[in-house]
């Protein structure tokens, strides 16, 4: 691994250059991502499926006709909060691929998923328990099917906006656990523990994290619309189907919501990069220890 | 593929027909929507606007004010981006805000054609369109535009080119002042002091200067600690190549190479020159190189 042949030219840039590098990203690298976020997202979707499926259970265009949108916007809405707030688990195994194919090393899926699978157990730890994804779970699995669902609605939407908060502030705990590896606990109090090492990251950048948080969610759900709704054209223009049926929503609105959930993963992983090199000086760094690499070789 | 192994930027290099290099950053299509949603807002408020106008005259021309309000709405829609390209170099309002402009992919100024019809081809950049029969309107009516056209044909091209630019031959490019950057400063005297405990036949080769401009020019936004941790990858290296002390500042230490690669050998050119200018019969060209084509330590005199 050459530390300063990187696939992407390092410097600081501002989110919408890093969005719009993404989509460079992305393009090159379709494939191994796409595998990587259906290694992630498959079984995410199917609990989703399993959690909140029975929603859908007012055909679309009766509801169009009975004039009671209110009700068939249920199950989207309720299919964001589940995705935003797993998107970081799912993303696991993209981040560690697109951690080494910024060095221009591409692992195979054998290797990305035994490099996630060492770290496991803090992955769980800080997305499932730490940010309580865990609980979202059996909120929504407690709930009696076909019930009225407004207690429970403040519930959940009041817990994915204060995850939606603390992910703002905390955005790169999927880089620090999986790519910078460090220990869940140490008994040397000098050693950087991944705790500290969030509050070292995060800490002084808050407010600009919070902003760029919120540039990228209102770009990904204009993104995730821009999709749906033109997959909502093909299914028109070719079975002419201009009204959704309950099965296109259960298939194609998570498949929307997690196409944009890679978009993401991309981007949030850029803009790690470029916290790094603005707080850390991460590029000279790089330079410097190749350039120290080179100097440690012996003159043949 | 060539193309394939090449650093993901958003930089390209134009060639112009006078042979002259330029280096631009293209925008892409989340750096465009800004300045999209600004005109946007432009062109509503002025319809707005208008719509209140008219709405009050109604009363007294009738029916004529809703023809107007019509056909000003269908101007505004197809030609409030192309008549401002072409009126303000490239640039609508929402681009000026922004700092972007159009150019051609040649890096010439676009001409009034070409700001005409890459906005008139927007339409196609807008589709698949959602139809209003989703929602319980009237079937086949396209009012609701996804832009996937344009996001899609952005992301293929090396120049984020939607439709529109691809036919007219044009890109969007950021106008962005900071990227030149001159020589850095060393404020810490004992840099220069160091400086000339360096060997004096150490070749500085042309990574090693690169990394050491990229180190002063950022090391005076890191902390003391992350400047410690960052410099010690190059300094134990160096330090031990030159047989210096251990406990040498390794930041100080590449300072000081900073200090002999790029400044002391730059002020002595700099000397030389204003020497050979005060002297009307020196012959500038013969006595000294003007100028270096990779930054090297010589020996001292």
């Amino acid at each position: 691994m050459q530390l300063d042949k990187t696939e992407l030219v390092i410097r600081e840039r501002g989110i919408l250059d890093l969005l719009d590098i993404s989509l460079r990203v992305i393009k090159r690298h379709w494939q191994p991502l796409c595998v990587t976020m259906l290694l992630g997202g498959v079984p995410l979707a199917l609990i989703n499926d399993w959690l909140i499926g029975w929603m859908i259970n007012v055909e679309y265009s009766e509801a169009v006709a009975n004039g009671n949108l209110m009700h068939v916007f249920l199950y989207p809405v309720h299919m964001a909060c589940l995705v935003v707030i797993e998107t970081p688990l799912a993303g696991a195994f993209a981040t560690m691929f697109l951690g080494r194919a910024i060095f221009m090393e591409e692992l195979g899926v054998r290797r990305i998923v035994k490099n996630v699978l060492v770290m496991w157990w803090p992955l769980l730890w800080y997305h499932v328990v730490g940010r309580g994804i865990v609980l979202v779970w059996l909120l929504y699995a407690a709930v009696p099917k076909y019930s009225n669902l407004s207690v429970f609605e403040i519930l959940a939407f009041g817990f994915t906006a204060c995850y939606c908060l603390l992910r703002a502030l905390r955005p790169f705990a999927n880089e620090i656990v999986l790519l910078e590896r460090n220990p869940m606990r140490a008994s040397d109090s000098t050693t950087m523990t991944i705790s500290k090492r969030m509050s070292a990251l995060h800490g002084m950048a808050g407010s600009d994290l919070f902003v760029r948080w919120m540039a990228s969610a209102f770009l990904a759900f204009l993104l995730m619309n821009s999709l749906f709704g033109a997959i909502i054209f093909l299914t028109g223009a070719f079975l002419n189907a201009w009204v959704p049926s309950p099965t296109m929503l259960r298939i194609f609105l998570p498949l929307s919501m997690w196409t944009v959930a890679m978009f993401v993963t991309t981007s949030r992983f850029l803009n790690y990069l470029d916290l790094r090199i603005r707080q850390e000086g991460w590029e000279v760094e790089l330079r410097l220890r190749a350039e120290a690499s080179r100097l440690e070789v012996p003159n043949l | 593929m060539v193309g394939e192994n090449r650093q993901i930027d958003a930089t390209i290099e134009v060639v112009t027909p006078e042979n002259i290099a330029f280096e631009y950053q293209v925008a892409g299509p989340f750096r465009r929507l800004p300045a999209f949603l600004i005109d946007l807002g432009i062109r509503a408020a002025f319809i707005f606007l208008l719509w209140i106008m008219l709405a009050f005259s109604t009363l007294v021309i009738g029916a004529f004010s809703i023809m107007v309000l019509l056909i000003v709405f269908f101007l505004i829609d197809w030609f409030y981006g192309g008549l401002f390209e072409a009126l303000m170099n490239g640039q609508t309002p929402g681009k000026r805000v922004m700092g972007i402009r159009v150019l051609t992919t040649d890096g010439r100024p676009i001409n009034g054609l070409q700001a005409i019809l890459r906005n008139v081809l927007r339409i196609v950049d807008m589709w698949p369109m959602v139809s209003l029969a989703t929602f319980g309107g009237p079937a086949h009516v396209y009012l609701l535009p996804t832009y996937l056209v344009g996001l899609v044909a952005m992301t293929m091209t090396t120049r984020y080119q939607r439709v529109g630019d691809l036919a007219c031959g044009t890109m969007v490019v950021v106008e962005d002042p900071h990227w030149l950057s001159g020589v850095a400063e060393i404020e810490d005297a004992r840099a220069f002091e160091l400086a000339s405990y360096l060997p004096a036949d150490y070749q500085v080769s042309r990574t090693l200067a690169r990394a050491l401009a990229h180190y002063v020019d950022r090391r005076r936004f890191f902390s003391t600690l992350r400047r410690r941790e960052v410099a010690r990858h190059l300094g134990d290296p160096l330090l031990r190549k030159f047989g210096l002390p251990s406990d040498t500042s390794h930041d100080l230490l590449l300072c000081s190479l900073y200090y002999r690669t790029f400044i002391s050998e730059r002020s002595a050119d700099e000397e030389h020159l204003a020497a050979a200018r005060e002297s009307p019969f020196l012959p500038i060209q013969e006595q000294m190189p003007l100028a270096r084509k990779s930054p090297k330590i010589s020996p001292r005199a």
